[in-house]
């Protein structure tokens, strides 16, 4: 059912990809062997004929954990939320705490590895970047 | 003809202290670089480079191509040991390394790989400096026409790492090539899916991209699973049988040929300008695979699959040298960095390299040879620190992975849009593998749709839009033959298997 379902997202994707997104995102061209929206468009093509099939051909034992992916999006959420708080506090300040974050929202309670995770790796990494490398960060 | 008193007064010069210890001293930066994710070898040599101003040309060359060597070794490490490729060219070894390192036998997959990537460039030394001069006027008769065939055929060789669905494997395909087409169109420079990003009109980073997809997905999807943070990121083996710590003689000579096939694959592409080690690596492994006999055994620890991988993408850093040093034209970024430091030191790369600088030529291929001996020795104690540095807990080693990529990713695409660009396919990735499409794949046809659509444009241009004219070019039709002839007999052996 799974993969019925995937194969039908696909085939929508690709008709979005050939009908809507790429006449807006491409340039029309009328001269060349190879138009802009030519890849695209083949792509497109190839990705609703793949749907199709996958969408019809006997369905295979797809499993997916959606409790998981909550969880995984939920992580990517910190993670972006950290990237956001590097661009105005900066990456030495910011990246102690989402270390921390990160390994107290995976069940990390022994302090002596929050310290090595949170303060020592931070500060190394920084500091091997941004004074030993010459290179600024975030 | 030169003097073979040159070759010795340049191996001559390549075997002293202070040229050993500046090969040693890359080799170990190399490798330490090579496994952060994003940072790698080429940022390194960049930040060197300046260094190498106030050194003799000579150790400051070997220094460099040590730093480029030794990354190619570290790439793996954290590929095997926590499914983070510190390279995209390492992503291939992974596909088995990691598998191996979760059985318990993180050791064993390591040192594969290092035996393994010491082989494969070692091989494409021994190519670079016996036959460089031909193979190069070979590689120059390779023009886009040629580069389209080859591209065809690296697809055709590729399509066996498509798993049990054929379906999901050509979206994934077909999804990678439609990324890469993000940007500036090769042949009217005309912007594609940029909507206002004008950060967009270079396309999207490999880096970003790759690091993304298997790095970030992986340490997402270890974050997800995780119950209980404080578990090792390798589960210890307390009672593992000194047979699993070690490649014995008998593995490794049991690879001769996987090896062998990889490091020509490596070396044929290394000398081919702009195709790289990542598209060596996958095509070697897809061939690896597809002429096994157990080709199920693969993606679960096959040390077959890591020696096919390393050997290969370590191959393409030799044979880079190959259109460098004959021709003056760099093969990769690493082989521009190389050259930039010849020209810096006054030195001009080219046809008549040979003639006006033999003594320092060889003496660079003495260092070669060293930084591979290197390698092997400095790799050993490196894998020791890092089988005690994978006993702390995951919670620790991915936080810290998180972070490294941030910064890596930060660094090697210049700014915040390609960090953002890595957490965006980092979602794709867990989406992707969620849904039993496979990340490999897209990256793959990401690297090479690029490269394919330059050359496709290209070769219409040529041609004129006739495919007949294609009887002009012999080894376009060759390569174009070879392609065809792959792909049939991939199917005829599938269908045998089905059988």
């Amino acid at each position: 059912m799974i993969d019925r379902l995937t194969g039908v997202t696909v085939i929508l994707f690709g008709a979005a990809l050939l009908f809507l997104i790429t006449p807006y995102a491409t340039e029309t061209v009328g001269y060349g062997w190879l138009r802009p929206n030519t890849v695209p468009n083949v792509m497109a093509v190839i990705m609703m004929l793949a749907g199709t099939t996958l969408a019809l051909a006997t369905p295979q034992d797809q499993y997916v954990d959606f409790a998981k992916m909550a969880r995984a999006a939920g992580f990517l959420l910190v993670i972006a939320l950290g990237l956001w708080a590097m661009v105005h506090w900066h990456y030495r300040f910011v990246a102690p705490g989402l270390a921390l974050v990160l390994m107290l929202l995976v069940g990390e309670r022994r302090w002596p590895w929050l310290l090595v995770g949170a303060v020592v790796l931070p500060f190394a990494i920084s500091f091997l970047i941004e004074n030993v490398l010459g290179r600024p960060l975030l | 003809m030169l003097d073979f008193s040159v070759i010795l007064a340049g191996f001559a010069d390549a075997f002293t202290p202070l040229n050993l210890m500046f090969v040693v001293f890359g080799v170990m930066l190399g490798q330490f670089v090579g496994a952060m994710p994003g940072i790698g070898p080429v940022m390194a040599m960049a930040i060197a480079i300046p260094f190498t101003f106030v050194i003799d040309p000579l150790p400051a060359i070997a220094f460099l191509v040590g730093i480029n060597k030794g990354g190619l070794v570290g790439g793996a490490v954290p590929a095997i040991l926590i499914n983070t490729p510190g390279t995209p060219d390492a992503a291939a070894t992974a596909m088995d390394g990691h598998p191996l390192a979760q059985q318990g036998k993180p050791e064993k997959a390591t040192k594969m790989a290092l035996y393994s990537s010491v082989t494969g460039d070692t091989f494409s030394d021994i190519v670079l400096v016996t036959i460089s001069a031909p193979l190069a006027l070979v590689a120059l008769k390779m023009g886009p026409v040629e580069i389209l065939a080859l591209m065809v055929f690296a697809f055709s060789v590729i399509a066996g790492l498509v798993g049990k669905s054929i379906s999901k494997g050509i979206i994934a395909a077909a999804l990678g090539m439609l990324a890469a087409t993000v940007g500036l169109d090769p042949e009217h420079a005309t912007p594609r899916y940029y909507f206002g990003y004008f950060e967009l009109f270079d396309g999207l980073s490999l880096a970003a991209v790759a690091i993304g997809m298997l790095a970030v997905a992986e340490i997402l999807r270890r974050f997800a699973s995780s119950k209980k943070g404080s578990a090792a990121a390798i589960p210890p083996q307390k009672d593992m049988a000194a047979a699993d710590r070690r490649v014995s003689f008998a593995e490794y000579w049991a690879c001769r040929f996987t090896m062998l096939r990889g490091a020509a694959i490596g070396t044929i592409l290394g000398a081919l300008p702009g195709v790289g080690s990542t598209a060596a690596a996958f095509m070697s492994y897809a061939a690896t695979k597809k002429s096994s006999k157990d080709p199920e055994s693969f993606g679960k620890g096959n040390l077959q699959g890591i020696a096919a991988a390393e050997s290969a993408n370590s191959a393409v850093m030799g044979a880079n040298l190959i259109p460098l040093l004959t021709l003056g034209i760099p093969g990769s970024v690493g082989a521009a960095l190389i050259i930039s430091a010849f020209v810096i030191h006054g030195i001009q790369p080219g046809p008549l390299l040979f003639e006006e600088q033999g003594r320092l030529v060889y003496g660079l291929f003495g260092a070669m040879i060293m930084a591979n001996i290197a390698n092997l020795f400095v790799g050993q104690l490196g894998l020791r620190l890092w089988s005690f540095v994978i006993r702390a807990p995951e919670s620790v080693i991915f936080s810290t992975a998180i972070l490294l990529c941030i910064a890596g990713v930060y660094l090697a695409t210049g700014g915040l849009f390609g960090v953002i660009i890595m957490l965006m396919a980092a979602a794709l990735g867990y989406v992707m593998t969620s849904f039993g499409f496979s990340p490999v794949i897209f990256i793959i046809a990401f690297f090479l749709g690029g490269r394919f659509e330059i050359a496709l444009s290209q070769s219409l241009v040529l041609l004129d839009g006739n495919v007949l004219a294609l009887i002009n070019y012999p080894i376009a039709l060759a390569l174009f033959a070879i392609a065809l002839i792959t792909m049939v007999w991939m199917i005829w052996t599938d269908r045998r298997k089905d059988a």
